[in-house]
């Protein structure tokens, strides 16, 4: 089955672009424009990987995340976040808060989708793995 | 008269000095250096040019030996061989070695001597002529196939604005009243893009190319990639296309040429409409990148396609390529306009890259440096 990926950013051209590239290699796309949303979306419909930027309206990406980490339905789900900046401050505080890594905008598609790849993969098996262990 | 450099490297000192004389007095124009013994004529010959070398050696198969040597490092130098004994058997053998001439060293005369020195340099000034009309006739045929290139880019380039011109033309007459200020909008631009297209050939043609710089002006890209997509709206529209654009805010201007900066991108957009099945989508975004202190700009142009096989991408960019999409479709080109891109863009200080998957689409990017 395809591995269902949740994009959460408020700019409707990263969404687009990260869309129509990520379909293209087999993922299912779900859409969240900004941090309430992105909880919502994430507890109904548990994605594989959740894409996330870290200046969203409604509510910031650091605090969408550590929302998702303390519930018990989501906090297994991997979380990157997306960042235009490569700022050491906020790329501590987004792993402390239990992100899996961090993507830079700053690139072009082939190497956003060889980042997310590298990522995804990894992060896929974690969640196999912890899904299997909530039903044990 | 012609003055010719002579090596004159002998086993034989004494008899040469007098042999060099006696020379002199035939012609001379010939400037004679003695090196003794002959072997060292290698190191002579590798610190400065002789017209011809003149080997006077004791042994029969030191000199082929040595004869040998100098046919691989000096293969245009005339070499006359004076031996003795000179039997038939060893003056062909030195023949047969490549020697201008094989003569009997105790038997030849000064004044036949003097005068095959002065055929021999005559012969290797022949060859270098040769040479040299050899080069120039190389770079000639280079320049050749250069004008060949630049002519297949020129009517490359003609063809778009012209399909479209023509297809602006007919909706004028067929199609909507309403739209006819745009049709005519797009019309104007495309005659912009061809008087720019026979500008840039003719500055191209000047002899002096420094005379002629690409001009180089600052550009906003989102303008550029603006009008684009206007003009390919329709084309989209027909090929039954969802086709949208989304243009980065405040994006930083670039330096460079304008109309080449746009030729490089609607090839792409050009590319996508072509290779992307009715129904499909086409993209184009252009985004601010900081990269360190460096900033950044690009222009993606995305489809929903046919795709790229990865064994084909390496190609992709060569003049002339046509991939496996082109064949399926059969759509007319002449596999100039990625490799054309492909420069404009590196000409520009930029690069392409390109993303993409069999039988779903592709992203071509191309990043560009800002003005800081």
């Amino acid at each position: 089955m395809a591995a269902r990926i949740l994009i959460a950013d408020d700019d409707p051209d990263m969404r687009h672009l990260l869309r129509l590239i990520l379909r293209r290699r087999g993922y299912q796309i779900i859409e969240a424009q900004d941090g309430k949303e992105t909880l919502a979306r994430a507890s109904e419909e548990r994605p594989d990987l959740i894409l996330l930027d870290i200046m969203m309206p409604r509510m910031s990406g650091f605090e969408v995340c550590r929302r998702l980490q303390a519930d018990k339905g989501t906090m297994h789900i991997p979380i990157i976040f997306l960042t235009a900046k490569s700022d050491p401050v906020s790329r501590s505080e987004g792993l402390r808060l239990g992100a899996r890594d961090f993507i830079s905008k700053m690139v072009g598609p082939k190497q956003l989708v060889e980042q997310i790849e590298r990522i995804l993969s990894p992060c896929r098996d974690d969640a196999a793995h912890a899904s299997l262990a909530s039903q044990a | 008269m012609d003055t010719f450099q002579v090596l004159y490297a002998t086993d034989f000192l004494e008899v040469a000095r007098s042999t060099r004389q006696r020379l002199n007095v035939y012609i001379p124009s010939l400037k004679i250096h003695l090196v003794s013994p002959a072997h060292q004529a290698l190191t002579w010959l590798d610190a400065r040019p002789f017209h011809v070398l003149l080997l006077e050696p004791s042994s029969s198969e030191e000199a082929l030996s040595l004869l040998q040597t100098l046919r691989r490092q000096f293969p245009a130098l005339p070499v006359i061989v004076l031996i003795e004994p000179a039997s038939p058997q060893v003056v062909e053998a030195f023949l047969r070695a490549s020697a201008y001439d094989c003569l009997p060293r105790k038997e030849v005369l000064p004044s036949r001597l003097a005068s095959l020195l002065k055929h021999a340099g005559h012969y290797a000034q022949l060859l270098r002529q040769q040479r040299e009309l050899n080069t120039c006739l190389d770079t000639n045929r280079l320049q050749i196939e250069t004008l060949r290139q630049q002519l297949s880019s020129l009517i490359h380039d003609l063809r778009t604005p012209l399909s479209s011109i023509k297809l602006h033309l007919t909706l004028l007459q067929r199609g909507k009243e309403e739209r006819r200020e745009d049709y005519l909008a797009t019309l104007r631009r495309e005659v912009e893009r061809l008087e720019s297209l026979v500008q840039t050939a003719l500055e191209s043609a000047q002899p002096d190319p420094s005379a002629s710089p690409a001009a180089r002006q600052t550009c906003d890209i989102n303008q550029v990639v603006q009008a684009l997509v206007r003009d390919r709206q329709e084309m989209a529209h027909q090929r039954g296309l969802r086709f949208t654009w989304h243009l980065a805010p405040y994006l930083p201007p670039v330096t460079g040429n304008g109309p080449m900066i746009a030729q490089a991108i609607d090839n792409l957009i050009i590319n996508a409409l072509n290779y992307t099945p009715a129904g499909g989508e086409v993209a184009v975004y252009t985004m601010g990148h900081h990269l360190g202190e460096e900033r950044w700009i690009t222009i993606t142009v995305s489809d929903t396609g046919l795709g790229i096989a990865p064994e084909e991408i390496s190609h992709l960019f060569d003049r002339y390529y046509r991939g496996e999409a082109a064949r399926q479709t059969g759509r007319p080109g002449s596999g100039l306009g990625l490799a054309l891109s492909r420069e404009i863009v590196e000409a520009h200080g930029g690069r392409i890259e390109v993303e993409s998957q069999l039988g779903q689409g592709s992203s071509f990017t191309i990043w560009l440096p800002a003005i800081s």
